[in-house]
Order: structure tokens, then sequence, then C-alpha cells
């Protein structure tokens, strides 16, 4: 009996939220789930988004079917990140980490990555995507998307850090998800 | 009516990309820094690399040719929202002091012609200033533009004084005087 319990209570933490998990707001123009954070000078948003959505925007661009068919099986997330400070901050998103709930580590694909890719296609494109090296002056901003090589659906943190004035910053959004399997055209 | 499962599909799929389409810059309108009025000083002015690129009449322009005077570069495209935002700000900046001889040269990136132009006729004011296409980015890559929208601002002697990265309300009074300091 103990051992079912403790079965139920796994699968049920397995699948919601826990106490930690951030809860995303959701954006009133789209729907989507957004996570916000704002930490000593750096503001960070994050909206998920669907892979629909991202082969239609990719696929506008003019891109070639294959280079728009890989990104759409990422997990994409509009990225938008500001220094809300009056001092210049810096961000290296290559340190950034993603730990699904069963532990395992990613990194962040991130525009050089995608880039040298398609670059070996011919294919000259370098927009939308973040690039890994981002510094910040009083008022910059920036927003792209930010890709990780995880499954619809799948839930994890993101641990993030930056650097001002030398320091080093770190912060967690907890609890956060690649957007569910998009509804197929029967 | 009716719509049969695979049209309800796509015409839900149409619905979320007009909804969505902010993103693809990738914020939306509102969460557009509103009053952003801060630019970059750069205490050790660097010179700006000179360009040759070709307008929406298909005349070149270079960097070169506007010695002398004040020249706003502003890299954007028709996708990015807060890009969309700034240029009728860009626009009042241009009109205020085109009399004094500034230049802004909005360099288009990866767009062709006919959709910057169709794209052109849609915004009011719609832009008097030279729009340059930069359709390989190649000029985006020596400016190190990181992201877009992203703005240099160069004195007459061809150096980069000011830059931003992100949105800016150009014709906002503090971004005005130093813009007029440079003349």
């Amino acid at each position: 009996m103990r051992c079912l319990l403790l079965g139920i209570f796994c699968l049920i933490s397995y699948q919601t939220p826990t106490l930690a998990d951030e809860i995303p707001s959701t954006d009133n123009t789209t729907g989507s789930p957004q996570w916000h954070s704002e930490q000593q000078g750096l503001s960070l948003t994050l909206v998920q988004l669907g892979s629909e959505y991202v082969s239609a925007v990719f696929a506008a661009r003019g891109l070639p079917k294959d280079v728009v068919d890989d990104i759409s099986t990422y997990c994409l997330f509009g990225t938008i990140i500001k220094n809300t400070s009056t001092k210049s901050l810096s961000a290296q998103l290559s340190d950034w980490r993603i730990v699904t709930r069963e532990g395992k580590e990613h990194r962040l694909k991130l525009k050089e990555d995608w880039v040298k890719q398609w670059r070996a296609k011919g294919v000259g494109f370098r927009w939308l995507l973040l690039s890994d090296q981002q510094n910040f002056d009083d008022g910059d901003w920036i927003q792209g998307f930010t890709t990780v090589a995880l499954p619809p659906g799948q839930r994890f943190d993101l641990y993030y850090s930056w650097k001002q004035q030398d320091k080093l910053f770190n912060n967690t959004i907890k609890g956060m998800s690649c957007a569910p399997v998009s509804q197929q055209t029967p | 009516m009716h719509l049969s499962a695979n049209k309800h599909h796509k015409l839900s799929l149409f619905f979320l990309l007009v909804m969505l389409l902010p993103l693809t810059g990738v914020a939306s309108e509102k969460t557009t820094p509103t009053g952003n009025y801060k630019l970059k000083l750069l205490t050790q002015p660097v010179s700006a690399p000179d360009f040759q690129l070709k307008d929406m009449d298909g005349e070149q322009h270079s960097l070169k040719q506007y010695r002398g005077k004040v020249v706003v570069i502003n890299f954007w495209a028709t996708w990015c929202p807060p890009c969309i935002r700034e240029m009728p700000s860009l626009q009042k900046l241009y009109e205020t002091f085109k009399s004094k001889s500034l230049v802004v040269l909005a360099i288009n990136q990866w767009e062709d012609e006919d959709r910057v132009f169709e794209f052109m006729g849609r915004l009011n004011p719609a832009p008097t200033f030279p729009v340059l296409f930069d359709s390989d980015s190649k000029l985006s890559e020596l400016y190190k533009v990181q992201g877009l929208p992203s703005t240099f601002i160069i004195n007459k002697q061809g150096k980069i004084v000011y830059r931003a990265k992100g949105g800016r309300d150009f014709d906002h009074p503090q971004i005005m005087d130093k813009i007029n300091a440079l003349f």
C-alpha cells in the first residue's frame, strides 16, 4: 500500500507543477504561456512557441523546407532580454542550462550553431535567433528565439546567469515547459 | 455553414499566426519599452565601416558620400515589431534635422524590394529617408549587429558616437538634443 501511494505521488509530482515551480502567465494577445523574471538589472521573458507557428515564421523568411522542418522539431521560446539597470551587463547564453525533471542537462542551441549548419547548406539567413554573447548598455534590450533539443511538452528548469561589473549573478526559472504537440491536420 | 475539420484547422492556424505575428520580432508591441531614449555614448568613437548599398530606386549609397554630415544608420526588417514601432520616430527625427543635413539610412535585412516597397506604403508617416538593402546581411555583420533593430549614430568625421540595441523613441527630446549637439 505504501509503495502504491509513493508511486501515485511520484506520478503526480512528475506531471504537475511542484510548489517551487514558476506559474507562467498567459499573454492576453497570444494565449501562449510565458515566464518572466527580473533580477539585478536583467529582465528575462520567455514565451512558449508551438511548432506550427515556428514553421510558419521560418517558412515566411523564404528558408528551404528541410531547414524549416528541422528547426520546427525543436523546443522554441520567444526570448526578450532587457537591461533594466543603468549599468552595462552581459550574458553568455552558452552558459545557460536547461535541466529536465529526469535530471538531464541541456544547452541552448544558439544562432551560431544554426548559422553554421545553414551555411553548410548554402543558406545565409542569420536572423530571428539569439546569439551566444549578449552585451547590454543602459537602455538596451533584445528579442529573438532561443532553441533547445527537447520534445514537445517537456518540463524543465532554466538556470541562467549574467555579469555586471565583474560580478556574476544567477537565477532559476523552475517548471518551464516546451509547447505541447500541435494538433495534426486530419 | 459547416467547415471541414481540415478547413477549421487551417482557419485556426491562420488566426493563431495573426495573433502571434508580433512575436516574430519576438516581443509584442506592448512589451516594447516605451519612452526609451537612452543611447550608448562611445567615449572612444570608432570609425564607421564604409559600405555601398542600393536603395529602392536602385541608386547606390555609400557612407563615404555623406562625410561631413551626421548619419543615423538603422538596421531593421518588416517582420520586426520594434523596428516598425520606431520608424515614425526616425521620420520625425529626420524631418526635424534634415535642414541641418541629417542623413537617415534604414538598412533592411534579408528581404526583397517588393515586400519592403509594399510595406513602406502602409507606414504613416511614410519614411522619406532612403531605405537600403543589405540582402546578404554582410553589413550588419561588419557592424556586429546582434539583433534588430540596432542603430548607430555617426558624426561628421565618420565616427560612431552613439549606438542603441533594441527599439528607441528617436523623437524623444533627449535623443533630439544629443543629435542636435553633433551639428
